[in-house]
C-alpha cells in the first residue's frame, strides 16, 4: 500500500470528523476530502528531489485538512448556499472551539471529533444496518462501491441506503455530539450491535457463494478498534468482548475455506493458519473481562467459546465439556435455539452423539427454515448409526441450505453414508 | 428544529381508562412536567398541542371531482390511536428524546417539521 492509500486507511474518520465539526455537513465535508485526496494524487510526488510536483509534505495529514477545507469553502460560494435542501447539523461544542482553530485543530488529536462522528453513525434512529453501511463510509472511508460488494448488495441499493441514512441525519436533527452521560451506555452499546453485525454478515454470511467474506468481517474488526481506540480507558467491557470475540473468530479465516473454495468444518481446519497474532491478542481482550451481564456476557461467553478453541492446538485437544458448559450459560441468558443447537454439538463432543440428539429434541418448531438443525442431527445420527435418520436429515439440510459452500459439504457428507 | 410528536398508542398496550384513578392522575401531572422541562431547556419550547378525542368522533374529508365525501371513522387502524400530539422547538434530536423521558408511557412517533413550509 503506498503512503496515500495508508493515509486514507488511517486518516480518514479523523479528517472527516474536523470537516463535519467546521462545516456541519457530511456530504460537502466528503466531497472535499475525497477532492483534497485526488490532489494529493496529483501533486505529491515519491522523493523529495523529483522533477515534477511537490515533494510528500512533512504533516501530510494537514496539508489534506487544509486542502479540503478549502475546497469546501469554494464549493460554498459556488452553491447557493439560501436554497440550501437540507438543515445543517447540530454541532455540540468542544474544547476546540475555544482556540483559533484554523491553526491549531491539524495538531489537535481530538479524538472526541472522530468518538462523535462514530456515534453519529451508529446512531439507534436509524436502522442497524444503516448504521453498520455508514460507519464503514464515514468512519473508515470506504467507498460505496466497496460496502456494496462487501455485504454483496448492488451498488444502487447501498448508495440508496447510505443517502437516506445521511438525509435522516440531516433532516431529524442527529447531532454531531458525545452522548449525555446517563446514555453513554447504550449508545456504546448501539455501535457494538451494529459492529458486530457486520462483522456476522462477514463471518457467516448467509446468502450467496462465499462462504467467508473475510474483508467485511476484518472492516468490521478495524472498526471495533477504532472504537476501543475512541474510548480508551474509558471504554467499557462490553467494547473488549466484542474485540475479543471478533479477534478470536477472525483468526480462523485462513483455514476455513478449502481449496476447492468449499467449507472447511472446525475439526477439520489447518490449524497452523490460524493466526497467531490475533489469537494472542483476543486472548489478551477476553482476559480483560470479567464475568458480567446482559450483552457483554452473552459477547463474553461467546470469546470465551472461541477461545477455547483457539487455544486447542489440535482439535482432539478442544476442551469440550468446558465448552458445553459455557454454551449452557449463553442458552440461560439468552434463551436461543441457535445456542442450543450450538450446544448439542458440544455435548455430542463431550457425551457422545445421543446426548446431543437428545438437546436437539424440540427445536424444529423454533428453527423450521434452519438447514443446521437437520446438518447437525444427520451428523450426530449418523455417529450414532442411524443411517436413515441421517440420510433423511442429510437431504433435508441440502434441500434448504442456501449456500453452495455449505451444500456441497452436505452432499459430500451425504454420499459417505453406507 | 421544530418537531410534531405523535402520541400513537400507549407502551406494553396499557389502557389508561383501566388504570387505578391515582394512576392517572399522576400520568396527567407528568404533561405538566414535560412543558415546564421544555421549556427550562436553552433553545427548547412547546409551540403547540392538544389532547385529541377518540376514533370514534373522527371522520374522513376527501373531494372528488367538486363533491365532498365525508366517512365515519378514522382513516387507519393506525391513525386511531393517535391521542394527541405536541409541536416541540428543539435544537437537536438527542435533546429532544431526552425532554420526552418525562413524559408518561406512550408510545410516540416524532416527526421533524419539514423547514421549507415553515
Amino acid at each position: 500500500m503506498n503512503q496515500l492509500e495508508q493515509l486514507w486507511r488511517d486518516e480518514w474518520g479523523r479528517l472527516l470528523a474536523l470537516l463535519v465539526r467546521q462545516f456541519r455537513d457530511v456530504d460537502l465535508a466528503e466531497d472535499a476530502l475525497a477532492d483534497a485526496f485526488e490532489a494529493a494524487a496529483g501533486t505529491w510526488s515519491a522523493g523529495p528531489d523529483a522533477a515534477d510536483g511537490q515533494a510528500v509534505p512533512d504533516n501530510p495529514a494537514a496539508w489534506l485538512l487544509t486542502v479540503a477545507r478549502r475546497k469546501a469553502l469554494d464549493r460554498l460560494r459556488g452553491a447557493d448556499t439560501a436554497r440550501r435542501k437540507l438543515p445543517l447539523l447540530a454541532v455540540e461544542r468542544s474544547r476546540a472551539d475555544s482556540r483559533d482553530w484554523v491553526e491549531e485543530v491539524v495538531e489537535v488529536m481530538d479524538t472526541d471529533d472522530e468518538l462523535r462522528l462514530l456515534f453519529l453513525t451508529c446512531h439507534p434512529a436509524l436502522a442497524a444496518e444503516a448504521q453498520v453501511a455508514l460507519a464503514l463510509r464515514l468512519v473508515l472511508g470506504l467507498e460505496t462501491a466497496e460496502i456494496a460488494r462487501l455485504f454483496l448488495v448492488p451498488e444502487p441499493t447501498m448508495a440508496a441506503r447510505i443517502t437516506r441514512a445521511k438525509k435522516k441525519i440531516a433532516v431529524a436533527g442527529l447531532p454531531f455530539a458525545l452522548p449525555e452521560p446517563q446514555e453513554l451506555e447504550s449508545r456504546i452499546e448501539t455501535a457494538v450491535r451494529a459492529i458486530y453485525l457486520g462483522f456476522t454478515a462477514g463471518y457467516a454470511p448467509g446468502q450467496g457463494d462465499a462462504v467467508v467474506r473475510t474483508d467485511l468481517a476484518g472492516e468490521a474488526t478495524r472498526l471495533g478498534q477504532v472504537l476501543a481506540r475512541l474510548l480508551g480507558r474509558q471504554r467499557p467491557p462490553m467494547v473488549d468482548a466484542l474485540l475479543a470475540l471478533m479477534l478470536l473468530q477472525h483468526s480462523r479465516r485462513d483455514a476455513r475455506v478449502g481449496p476447492d473454495g468449499g467449507l472447511v468444518l472446525l475439526a477439520d481446519q489447518d490449524r497452523t493458519r490460524w493466526h497467531a497474532d490475533e489469537i494472542e491478542e483476543g486472548l489478551a481482550r477476553l482476559a480483560q473481562v470479567r464475568q458480567a451481564a446482559g450483552y457483554t456476557e452473552e459477547l463474553r461467553l461467546q470469546a470465551a467459546i472461541a477461545g477455547l478453541h483457539a487455544v486447542a492446538v489440535h482439535a482432539e485437544l478442544t476442551d469440550w465439556p468446558r465448552i458445553a458448559r459455557l454454551y449452557a450459560r449463553l442458552e440461560q441468558l439468552t434463551g436461543s435455539p441457535v445456542v442450543r443447537l450450538n450446544r448439542a454439538v458440544a455435548v455430542a463432543e463431550a457425551d457422545g452423539p445421543r446426548a446431543g440428539l437428545a438437546l436437539l429434541a424440540g427445536l424444529d418448531e423454533a428453527l423450521p427454515r434452519s438447514h443446521r438443525l437437520p446438518a447437525v442431527r444427520a451428523e450426530l445420527a449418523a455417529r450414532s448409526g442411524d443411517d436413515q435418520l441421517a440420510r433423511e436429515q442429510y437431504l433435508l439440510a441440502i434441500e434448504r441450505c442456501g449456500h453452495e459452500g455449505e451444500r456441497t459439504y452436505l452432499r459430500t457428507r451425504l454420499a459417505a453414508l453406507s | 428544529m421544530k418537531y410534531v410528536v405523535f402520541l400513537v398508542g400507549y407502551v406494553d398496550d396499557v389502557v389508561f381508562e383501566e388504570l387505578p384513578e391515582a394512576e392517572q392522575a399522576a400520568w396527567m401531572t407528568k404533561h405538566d412536567e414535560f412543558d415546564a422541562a421544555v421549556n427550562a431547556r436553552e433553545g427548547c419550547a412547546v409551540v403547540g398541542g392538544e389532547a385529541l378525542t377518540g376514533g370514534d368522533a373522527a371522520t374522513v374529508f376527501r373531494q372528488r371531482a367538486g363533491k365532498v365525501e365525508l366517512t365515519d371513522g378514522p382513516y387507519a387502524e393506525a391513525t386511531e390511536g393517535i391521542g394527541g400530539f405536541y409541536v416541540v422547538e428543539a435544537p437537536d434530536l438527542d435533546t429532544l428524546t431526552d425532554l420526552l423521558t418525562v413524559l408518561p408511557g406512550y408510545v410516540m412517533e416524532i416527526r421533524p417539521v419539514d423547514p421549507a413550509f415553515e
